[in-house]
């Protein structure tokens, strides 16, 4: 009887205990997602309660986050779950359904048309299937900004785009056609035209997508390189975990929607997020597939 | 739907004119959209052409043989070809060949993100893509039309001379005077008006087409059913329109005379 009454007391405490702890880990969580996301003055891209909702479905749901200047960010999480969605945003190129945008202080949305066009000159951008313009040679592809946005020769422009040419190791493919080079020099030549305006704001979604380790190695290997020549901001989308520890200042997640940013890469490894844990451990949060039985 | 999808293109027009006036149009690029545009289509427009007037030589040999007025032959035929059946038959071949082709290449480059991407890196779509695009086609378009229509009476004489057993100068005789400057005013402006319309529609789909590969699909099919249909209903309301002008431009003359 008493060693029943002593168990029980024990277990109470130990209940007890494990609240608290929890109770605590989670104020502390708090605490630090608030000091991860809350607005910095001067701040590079400020996203204040963005939700995005298309046809009924919530995509994205009350995103806070502000990356500083020359800060690198890397969004991670599984596929289809907003990532690209929220570079889009940022990009301004989708229109959130609430919440306000501000880079560099403004919202790209309701930009005048010149502001708009300084905006492009400023914010690079590397999409997910790279976008090449594949009609243009690999060199034209480069030169396009700088003739059609900053007014330049095409003599002009093709001198500095050699220059980002040989930076990304694409000089000997200068009159191919995007079509006939490899993936990862698609990549390559993606990341060029992202900065031959030579933006402070460079956009990377997903850059090591479909690319052997080697090749996607050497690819953030050159992002960083060139983000430390620049001192640009860079908004990184990878699933790529390693690459993602490699490059980032600082990590987010995004799980069906919803932004948690975890801090640095020693912080994301001790984030208390079960679902972050678990994405790092290479786990799935999703809810596991019914089996269904065979007759 | 179509109440959403006419105002959809409206609006389009109205940006891409926007863009025109308040920053104009590289004229290099217009040029080589017209070359590609007029080289892609000239040989398929003429040929259609041509057999359209043949086709209107032999329907109208049956009639006016059977009143014995064969000498109006040419008349007839080049008027009914100028004014109704050539443009609104041309104009349906080109918006299989120009209008299919434009709205597949927007399409692509809209699913493939090169349109974001153009509008990431500070330019705009509508002064790099659609506007070369839009003034070339309704340009070239108008230019085939134009030369499609010559084909058409060449094609009529000639289907006249060799199974009519009627000779050049006699199926000549009577066009002038059924075709008159005002048929010819209507056919010209069918041609602008069919233009436009097509210019308008493939430019559009093609911009918003959405969805990957069948979308593109499903814009090049949309741009097809939409650009006849169009084309038909402007048809009509050209047709009607310049009749009504005519008539009141005539009855002015007369009471002025």
């Amino acid at each position: 009887m008493r060693l029943n009454i002593m168990f029980s007391v024990n277990r109470s405490a130990i209940a007890y205990g494990q609240k608290v702890i929890r109770r605590n880990m989670a104020n502390r969580n708090a605490t630090f997602i608030d000091a991860q996301t809350a607005a910095r003055p001067g701040a590079m891209v400020q996203l204040d309660s963005v939700s995005l909702e298309i046809d009924g479905e919530t995509l994205l749901q009350d995103i806070h986050l502000a990356v500083g200047r020359g800060e690198v960010l890397a969004i991670m999480g599984p596929s289809g779950e907003g990532k690209s969605l929220l570079l889009k945003i940022i990009a301004g190129l989708v229109e959130p359904s609430a919440g306000k945008v501000a880079i560099r202080g403004r919202d790209p949305l309701t930009m005048s048309k010149s502001e708009r066009e300084d905006f492009g000159r400023r914010t690079g951008m590397l999409f997910q299937r790279n976008a090449l313009f594949d009609s243009l040679t690999v060199l034209e592809n480069v030169s396009f900004p700088q003739i059609e946005t900053l007014g330049h020769s095409a003599e002009r422009a093709n001198v500095s785009s050699h220059q980002l040419l040989e930076a990304v190791g694409l000089v000997d493919a200068a009159s191919r056609y995007p079509s006939e080079i490899s993936g990862g020099m698609q990549k390559r030549l993606g990341i060029a035209r992202a900065l031959s305006l030579s933006p402070d704001l460079i956009l990377y979604d997903d850059p090591t997508a479909g690319l052997d380790p080697i090749t996607s190695r050497k690819i953030i290997r050159l992002i960083k390189d060139l983000q430390v020549r620049d001192e640009a901001t860079l908004v990184v989308v990878t699933n790529e975990i390693a690459r993602a520890f490699q490059i980032a200042d600082r990590l987010a997640f995004v799980f069906r929607g919803e932004l948690i940013v975890t801090g640095s890469v020693e912080e994301t490894r001790h984030h208390l997020d079960d679902r972050v844990a678990k994405f790092l451990r290479g786990q799935s949060s999703a809810p596991p597939l019914r089996e269904t039985r065979r007759d | 739907m179509i109440v959403e999808q006419i105002g959809g293109c409206v609006s389009f027009c109205l940006e891409a004119a926007g863009v025109f006036f308040r920053r104009g149009v590289s004229r290099r690029e217009v040029f080589l959209q017209i070359w590609r545009v007029t080289i892609q289509s000239l040989p398929t427009t003429a040929m259609a052409g041509f057999f359209v007037g043949a086709i209107m030589t032999v329907q109208f040999t049956m009639q006016v043989q059977a009143y014995g007025a064969l000498g109006y032959l040419g008349g007839l035929s080049t008027s009914a070809t100028i004014r109704q059946v050539g443009p609104l038959l041309i104009a349906f071949m080109l918006s299989g060949k120009v209008g299919a082709f434009t709205a597949a290449e927007l399409g692509t480059m809209r699913v493939t993100e090169q349109i974001d991407a153009i509008r990431c890196l500070g330019a705009n779509p509508f002064q790099e893509l659609i506007l070369p695009r839009f003034i070339a086609i309704i340009i070239s378009s108008f230019a085939l039309l134009a030369a499609g229509l010559l084909m058409s009476v060449a094609g009529g004489a000639l289907m006249g001379a060799l199974f009519s057993g009627i000779n050049l100068d006699e199926y000549l005789r009577h066009v002038p005077t059924i075709v008159t400057l005002p048929s010819i005013a209507t056919g010209l402006l069918k041609c602008v008006v069919f233009a436009v319309v097509l210019a308008s529609i493939c430019t559009y789909k093609g911009y918003t087409a959405s969805g990957g590969a069948r979308g593109v699909g499903q814009a090049v099919v949309e741009t097809a059913v939409a650009t006849m249909v169009s084309l038909v209903a402007a048809d009509w309301a050209t047709s009607l329109i310049a009749d009504t002008v005519i008539q009141l431009v005539l009855s002015a003359g007369g009471a002025v005379g």
